[in-house]
This record gives C-alpha cells, sequence and structure tokens, in this order.
C-alpha cells in the first residue's frame, strides 16, 4: 500500500471549534470547555483513502493553530509545508464566516497550490446560528472548495471534512 | 518508529534538554533529563543518557519525525547546516506530559560547529516554558473570551435597542390614539352636559320627577365620563412631554378660598368640618393657576370623598424653605420676613409655600405610600370608601406638582386620616419683566 505525509492545518477565528475538530477526528472525543490553543499543537492521524482501483494511507500531520483575528493573524511561518487547510468557521457567529477568505490567501500566498476545505461548525447550536447554508455555500464556492456544516460535539461531518481534504491532497500529488 | 514513542519531553529540573543532530539530522546523541513516553507502556525515565537502553526507538531518528512542528521549515535547516543562518526558534511547541497535561517548549536550532568551525550537524535546544506558556495561554483566553463576550452584549444590545425602539414605536401609537379618542370624546360629551344642565335648569316643569331624577343619574355619569377623558388627555400630554404651563404669578391663598366655595355643595352634604389657615403676608407663587386649581381640586376632592360624614378638613398654607437635607425637616418662615430677604439669604434652595391638605378618613395603608402618585395606582383599602376611580387623578396631580417645581407626598395612618403635602415655588420675581 502507498503512504503519503501531508502536513495540514486548521485555520479560522478563535473559539470556532478547531482544537475540537482535531480531538474529535483524531481522538473521537469531545470537551465543551473553551481552552484558547497557545502556538502550534501538532496531531497525527493516518487514513486511508480509495483512490483510483487501490488504497492510499495518508499520514496526516494536523496542526492546530492558535485561532486568528483581524489584529493578530496566524503566524506565517507555521503555515509552511501545508499542504491544505481545513477553513473552520462557527455558524453562531456570523464574522467568522468572511475571515475564512483572509486565512486561505494567507496560506496561498506562502503555499500556492494548498487546497482547502471549509467547515461551518456548530450545527448542534441550532438555536444560535447566525449563518444560512446559503452563505457558506457562496463563501466556499469563492474559495473554490468544497463545504461540510459540521458538529465536533456530535461528531457530525467532522471526519467528512477530513477526509475531503485527504482526497483533495491525493488528487494533488 | 515515530509511533512507537510519543515525544514527550519532560524538563522538570534542567528545563533545558538538548540533541545533537549529523548532517542527515538523525539524533545521535542528548543530554538534559528527559523523560520518554511509550503509547502503550509505562513511562520509561531516565537521568543519565543511556544508549543502549534507548537505541530502539530514539536514537537514529530523524529530528523531523520527531518534532513534526520543523515540517515546512526544511529551507531554515539546510540554511542552519550550511552555516548561512545562525540559528532558528519555533515557540510554545505544544506537548503532553505522561500525566496528560500540558506542556509548552521553546525549540531553538543552532549550527554544531566543529573545531574549524564548519557545521557538522546541529544542535537541538528545547526549553520547558510551560509556567510562561499557561499565563499566556490564560491572557490570551481572557482576552478571547472577554472579546465573544463584547460581541455577545453588543449583538444584544442592538437586539433590545431595535425592541426598545419598537415598542417606543407602539407606545407612541397609543398614545396617540388616546390622546386622539380622547379629544374626540370630550367634545360632544360636554355638549350632553351643556344640554342635561340646560333641561335640569330651565325645562325642569316639563320634566316629570322620575325623569329629573334619571336625567341627573345621567348628568353624573357624563361628568365623570367627561373628567375621565380629560384625565387620560393630560396623563399622554404628560407622558409625551407635550404638557404646556403657563407660569404666572398666582395668589394660592385665594384660589384656595375659591375653591372651597365651589365645593361647599358636598361639605355641606357630609356634613364636614372643613378650616383654611393661611398667613396674611403670604407671598404669591409661580405657577400656572389652571392646573393649580387642578392640583387642589383633585386633593380637596379626595379629602372630600374619602371622609366619613361629619369628618374633618384642614388645609393650611405656609410660607416654607425646603431643607436642604431630605432627612430634616424644613424651617418655616415667619409670615412677616420679607420675601426678598429669604431668596436673597438662600438662593440655592429656593423658598416655597407648603400646602398641608389634612382629613380624618380612611388614611392609606404604609405599605401604599410610596406607589401614590403612579399611573393607576389605587390605595389598597380604596374600596372601602365606595369610590370609584381610574387611579390617574393622582399620578396627574404630582406630575402638575413637578412640572411646576414642586412635589407632592403623604403621610398617612390607615383608620386615622391622610396628610398631602404640596409645595409650589414663590414668586421671587427672578422670571419677570
Amino acid at each position: 500500500m502507498e503512504t503519503y505525509s501531508k502536513k495540514i492545518c486548521l485555520l479560522g477565528d478563535f473559539a470556532v471549534g478547531k482544537t475540537s475538530l482535531v480531538r474529535r477526528f483524531v481522538h473521537n472525543r469531545f470537551d465543551d470547555q473553551y481552552i484558547s490553543t497557545l502556538g502550534v499543537k501538532v496531531s497525527r492521524k493516518t487514513v486511508v483513502i480509495p483512490h483510483h482501483d487501490a488504497v492510499i494511507e495518508m499520514n496526516l500531520m494536523v496542526w492546530d493553530l492558535a485561532g486568528g483575528q483581524q489584529a493578530n493573524p496566524v503566524a506565517v511561518s507555521y503555515l509552511r509545508g501545508a499542504a491544505g487547510a481545513l477553513l473552520v468557521c462557527d455558524l453562531t457567529r456570523a464574522e467568522s464566516l468572511p475571515s475564512l477568505d483572509r486565512y486561505a490567501t494567507a496560506l496561498r500566498q506562502v503555499m500556492p497550490g494548498a487546497q482547502f476545505v471549509v467547515a461551518a461548525n456548530k450545527t448542534d447550536l441550532v438555536e444560535q446560528q447566525q449563518v444560512t447554508t446559503h452563505q457558506i455555500a457562496d463563501a466556499a464556492a469563492q474559495l473554490n472548495a468544497p463545504y461540510y456544516l459540521t458538529s465536533a460535539k456530535v461528531g457530525d461531518a467532522v471526519d467528512k471534512a477530513f477526509r475531503q481534504l485527504a482526497t483533495l491532497l491525493l488528487n494533488q500529488r | 518508529m515515530f509511533d512507537i514513542y510519543v515525544a514527550q519531553l519532560v524538563l522538570s529540573e534542567r528545563k533545558i534538554a538538548y540533541f545533537v543532530t549529523n548532517q542527515s539530522l538523525q539524533i545521535i546523541g542528548y543530554g538534559g533529563h528527559l523523560q520518554l513516553v511509550r503509547e502503550t507502556q509505562e513511562p520509561l525515565s531516565t537521568d543519565e543518557p543511556d544508549i543502549n537502553r534507548l537505541s530502539n526507538g530514539f536514537l537514529g531518528l530523524s529530528i523531523v519525525d520527531f518534532t513534526p512542528e520543523l515540517v515546512g521549515h526544511e529551507e531554515q535547516l539546510r540554511a542552519l547546516l550550511a552555516g548561512e543562518l545562525a540559528t532558528f526558534r519555533l515557540d510554545f511547541i505544544n506537548r503532553e506530559n505522561p500525566q496528560g497535561d500540558l506542556v509548552y517548549l521553546n525549540l531553538t536550532l543552532y549550527p554544531r560547529l566543529d573545531e574549524q568551525k564548519r557545521p557538522q550537524g546541529l544542535l537541538y535546544l528545547l526549553e520547558d516554558v510551560t509556567v510562561m506558556g499557561r499565563a499566556a495561554q490564560q491572557l490570551t483566553q481572557q482576552h478571547n473570551e472577554l472579546y465573544l463576550l463584547h460581541r455577545q452584549l453588543h449583538d444584544t444590545n442592538l437586539q433590545l435597542t431595535a425592541a426598545n425602539a419598537e415598542l417606543r414605536a407602539l407606545d407612541e401609537l397609543k398614545s396617540r390614539f388616546v390622546s386622539i379618542a380622547a379629544h374626540e370624546l370630550r367634545t360632544p360629551i360636554a355638549t350632553m352636559l351643556g344640554y342635561m344642565d340646560f333641561m335640569l335648569q330651565d325645562d325642569q316643569e316639563a320634566l316629570a320627577p322620575n325623569q329629573q331624577n334619571h336625567l341627573e343619574i345621567v348628568r353624573r355619569s357624563t361628568k365623570r365620563l367627561l373628567t375621565i377623558t380629560s384625565d387620560l388627555l393630560d396623563v399622554t400630554r404628560i407622558e409625551a412631554g407635550r404638557m404646556e404651563l403657563l407660569l404666572e404669578s398666582v395668589n394660592l391663598s385665594r384660589l384656595v378660598s375659591a375653591l372651597l366655595t365651589e365645593f361647599q355643595p358636598e361639605i355641606t352634604k357630609k356634613q364636614l368640618t372643613v378650616t383654611f389657615h393661611a398667613p396674611t403676608a403670604l407671598p404669591p407663587t409661580l405657577c400656572d393657576e389652571k392646573r393649580t386649581i387642578q392640583i387642589f381640586t383633585n386633593l380637596s376632592s379626595n379629602a372630600i370623598k374619602y371622609t366619613p360624614e361629619q369628618g374633618m378638613i384642614a388645609i393650611a398654607l405656609q410660607h416654607f424653605r425646603p431643607p436642604a437635607d431630605p432627612d430634616r425637616d424644613g424651617e418655616p418662615l415667619a409670615t412677616e420676613q420679607p420675601v426678598s430677604t429669604a431668596t436673597r439669604v438662600d438662593m440655592e434652595q429656593p423658598s416655597v409655600i407648603l400646602a398641608k391638605i389634612t382629613d380624618t378618613g380612611i388614611g392609606i395603608p404604609q405599605a401604599d405610600l410610596a406607589q401614590m402618585g403612579k399611573a393607576f395606582f389605587r390605595a389598597s383599602n380604596a374600596h372601602k370608601a365606595r369610590v370609584s376611580g381610574t387611579g390617574l387623578g393622582l399620578h396627574i396631580t404630582r406630575s402638575l406638582c413637578e412640572l411646576q417645581g414642586g412635589t407632592l407626598w403623604f403621610e398617612s395612618q390607615e383608620g386615622q386620616g391622610t396628610t398631602a403635602f404640596v409645595t409650589i415655588p414663590i414668586d421671587d420675581g427672578i422670571f419677570a419683566g
């Protein structure tokens, strides 16, 4: 079986659920408590992706970066070598959606061929949603990226989003 | 190989660990206080280098495998090995220690030089900065939480502002409706009242006794209807800030005397003893005469209505300087004292005329005293006197007092009577001419 290693980043404003998505994807766990990430935390997970008539093993190095904001963007040095990114926004915070373009631009400046998948997170907080599926679809289309409505809390579409990113990286190799 | 050992570095004592690598970036030696942890086995600790013990899982590892945070920094590593870069640093690398706690490490790489100062590999230095990292993390966390709270408050504030604007618009609409309705009702009611007065006075002989009786009942109800519509109109004016006052110099003593004459039929009917006392040299007040009549009409009417037959009502006026401290009683001025002297003495606390209307009526329960004068509020024992009302009269009276620069308050003992206190500013001539 062929094996590849790829670095991927999670990018998005702080408190959108990046760490929770990683924890759900890598350890299948969830913790309701918000603990902001300082610096970088790298986790690894191996996924097996069907590709043409074969299966490929992908060692994903998942970089969970401190959440950004306008005044404090993600450090460019962390983005070097990233083949792709999961762009994460929070369905309960409308301002976290337009920020995705800023993160995508930052990564493309360092890694022009980077692939993206949009994860619109916190689908479980139904009552508090400020962003429509239509708005997410529009934003994802502008980034030329597929999108998923995820919930790190209940696990909805988390694995799919990461695997979709792995597939995009595989197609690109 | 990386999967066998988890790169856990616990630098609890010296806080520093180092690796030495060769040109191919393989780990060839290390120093410092290290603790390696197997993923599935107990922690393996060592204070002393033990190459044989660790060689299977540690030595020979690629430092990029050992430190995945270096992925993407291959160019910097190459520059270090070529002697083109003096140092390379990554801050706040996250790791978990064997207890599962998060530790923060700063990684610094230096070229390892031989005796001729030529790079032979790298010195890989790890520094445990968990204490600083945790402080920085908490600071960031608090900043982020404050930002989120600020956003939440901002959103809530916007929603409340919108809701408030909506309620204000509805309230305005309600006030306009009440105002128009009351205004439109007043004219026909006044006409009806006029014709009823005409029939009762001039056509009395044409009416049978029971017809006269019925007509008198209709007249009283119509008069009450007129009062209610007038009150509603006043309330909407007060709430909208559209109550206009014509302030002028008014002789309060004369005004109250005239008013008592008008109430004489009710006083006689209930066999009440009414006394009125006012000093002869009382200074004039600055107020709207029509609205001041309304104030005293309401208070006198209440005193008469809530006092049982053969009861007593005492009305007294006095020149009074309000106390600076509201807990202290004020100081009545000698009536002979010239008003101009009083105003010169204390311009900050202008003198007023204090009117006291005391009755021996049913009184007001203590619990209700503070509520008196609030719109639609009636004392809980008002039904005992079998007096109907809307709770608007005192609200209007109090508002009118305050609009004129005075105050209205009550003292009462339930079952013994009530005293209403009203202050009206004296006309000190400042606004004249």
